[in-house]
């Protein structure tokens, strides 16, 4: 487990080489804020709530997805770049996991963003929005973790779709793919609220909605009681159900990868 | 007649090399119009909860949607070694086109055209179009037809424009930091939403440093006639040629007189 949270410790100390783009980021993080906090503002034109949900609420939840969703680093095409250089059997040999590796590497960048990228634009955002505070501590903390769970679901699930370089030509098309369907259902463009009701219900049978609707959920107190446990246990399930995935397409894909000697 | 040659020679070998993985590309062409229909998917559910944006229904910010998309791509089709310019310098592809026996920037404007995405945005704004161009109370006339012929050629001639002048700083520093991009793509981003929605500082740049309120929103205003048109003088329905005839001699200009630092 050390040496795993030395190769994070490694990539987040190695991001502070690129200052220039944490302004970048800053700026299109907040654009894109901007954008949608113009957008609520027109929508709901002196409106105090729609269907219980305040303006401040829906903007809070575009900062907060909008933030989270530039935040984690979705990678490289790890997997479909070390094919075309040939280089993923040498990954192998080494005596570390290369999939936790990569695990911990990309939780290292993405809490370098988190702290240096996101935050700022809280604190800029706190300046001209109204936003709608947490309901409590424990709601709170109980975010916290939850978004720490969605982080990990997001990661499997971008990696799942990475393990398509194994049979397939270009990954691209399948992450952007993934990509876009988080943005518009997991609550990127649109908060998951005001989605149609026969989709919401649809998109339990997806993890998109324990990326980012459900961290939200408990950052408002909207459940309370077993449903806190339950969300909880729903996101835990979702992960055991994508590693599990992720690990047969990974075995299926070395195998080949061996057998026909093109890593 | 020469020009047109060239192009589709150009074109020809583009599309054989983009397309050569049939699966891939297919793959790679929904991607792009997936990606980018997203947006529009997140505009459509928002609008289906509020009905209207201000003054807009769905239909007609699809429509103003097909515009930028339109432009978009066909400005993919002309300008994109531009988005690509630092790779073209440090790869020496450049250098290739200095030595060929046509004019430098006519040779960019017909080489190099992203294909897939081309096709992609092409998809996405014709798609727009039918969708919204019977429902929003325009009148197809000769003069609208016309007019809406113009306003494609000026919005594709306005972005090239931003590529063109961002790109001439190439010629100073090879390393791309990105804010080309940025400028570009994140003032795009407001243009899918009606101007009149954005506070006044984001409406002035929109409208006088990076113009795209004049490749969608305005000639948009002139077909769709919005109670918010009353916000600005009317004579900006009418200025998007200006201002790409404008914008466009100062980027060209600017480029040219940067080529002349080029050092290979």
């Amino acid at each position: 487990m050390e040496e795993y949270i030395k190769f994070a410790k490694i990539k987040f100390i190695s991001n502070f080489e690129n200052k220039l783009n944490n302004i970048i980021e800053i700026l299109e993080t907040l654009f894109f804020f901007v954008i949608y906090w113009y957008v609520f503002r027109t929508l709901y034109d002196g409106k105090q709530t729609i269907d219980g949900i305040t303006s401040g609420m829906a903007v809070t939840v575009m900062l907060l997805s909008v933030g989270f969703d530039y935040s984690y680093y979705k990678g490289k095409m790890y997997i479909q770049e070390k094919m075309r250089q040939g280089t993923l059997l040498v990954e192998l040999i080494k005596p570390v996991d290369y999939r936790f590796r990569l695990f911990f590497e990309d939780m290292g960048t993405t809490l370098y963003f988190v702290i240096f990228r996101y935050v700022p634009v809280v604190f800029i955002a706190m300046l001209f929005a109204k936003l709608e505070g947490t309901k409590s501590v424990l709601y709170f903390v109980l975010f916290l973790i939850s978004i720490f769970l969605g982080y990990i679901i997001s990661w499997l699930f971008n990696f799942v779709c990475n393990e398509f370089a194994f049979f397939t030509l270009s990954v691209w098309g399948i992450v952007s793919i993934k990509n876009a369907l988080i943005d518009i259902f997991g609550g990127v463009f649109v908060p998951v609220w005001f989605l149609p009701e026969s989709v919401r219900h649809g998109l339990i049978f997806t993890p998109i909605l324990s990326i980012y609707y459900i961290p939200i959920n408990l950052y408002f107190g909207l459940y309370s009681g077993i449903k806190i446990f339950l969300a909880i246990l729903y996101q835990l399930a979702w992960i055991l159900i994508l590693a599990w995935i992720s690990d047969k397409v990974w075995k299926r894909g070395i195998d080949k990868v061996i057998l026909k000697g093109a890593g | 007649m020469d020009l047109i040659q060239l192009f589709l020679a150009y074109a020809k070998t583009g599309i054989k090399t983009r397309f050569q993985y049939h699966m891939d590309s297919f793959l790679l062409s929904f991607a792009v119009f997936f990606r980018e229909a997203s947006s529009i998917f997140g505009v459509y559910f928002l609008l289906l909860k509020f009905d209207t944006l201000g003054d807009w229904n769905i239909k007609e910010i699809f429509f103003m949607f097909s515009i930028i998309s339109a432009t978009y791509s066909l400005f993919i089709m002309f300008f994109m070694v531009f988005r690509d310019f630092p790779d073209w310098i440090k790869h020496g592809d450049f250098d290739r086109i200095l030595l060929r026996p046509r004019g430098i920037f006519v040779q960019m404007l017909l080489n190099g055209a992203d294909w897939v995405a081309a096709l992609s945005h092409g998809a996405i704004s014709v798609l727009m179009f039918i969708v919204s161009a019977n429902s929003v109370g325009i009148r197809w006339n000769a003069t609208n037809i016309l007019y809406y012929i113009v306003t494609i050629i000026s919005g594709t001639v306005i972005q090239g424009a931003i590529f063109v002048f961002f790109s001439a700083f190439n010629f100073y520093f090879s390393k791309n930091h990105g804010i080309k991009e940025f400028v570009f793509w994140k003032s795009r981003r407001f243009a899918t939403f009606p101007l009149s929605i954005y506070g006044r500082v984001v409406q002035n740049i929109l409208m006088f440093v990076i113009p795209f309120a004049f490749v969608n929103y305005f000639p948009a205003q002139y077909l769709l006639r919005k109670s918010d048109m009353a916000a600005y003088p009317a004579y900006y329905m009418y200025l998007s040629p200006v201002i790409a005839v404008v914008s466009f001699t100062i980027a060209y200009l600017f480029w040219r007189f940067s080529l002349r630092y080029y050092q290979s």
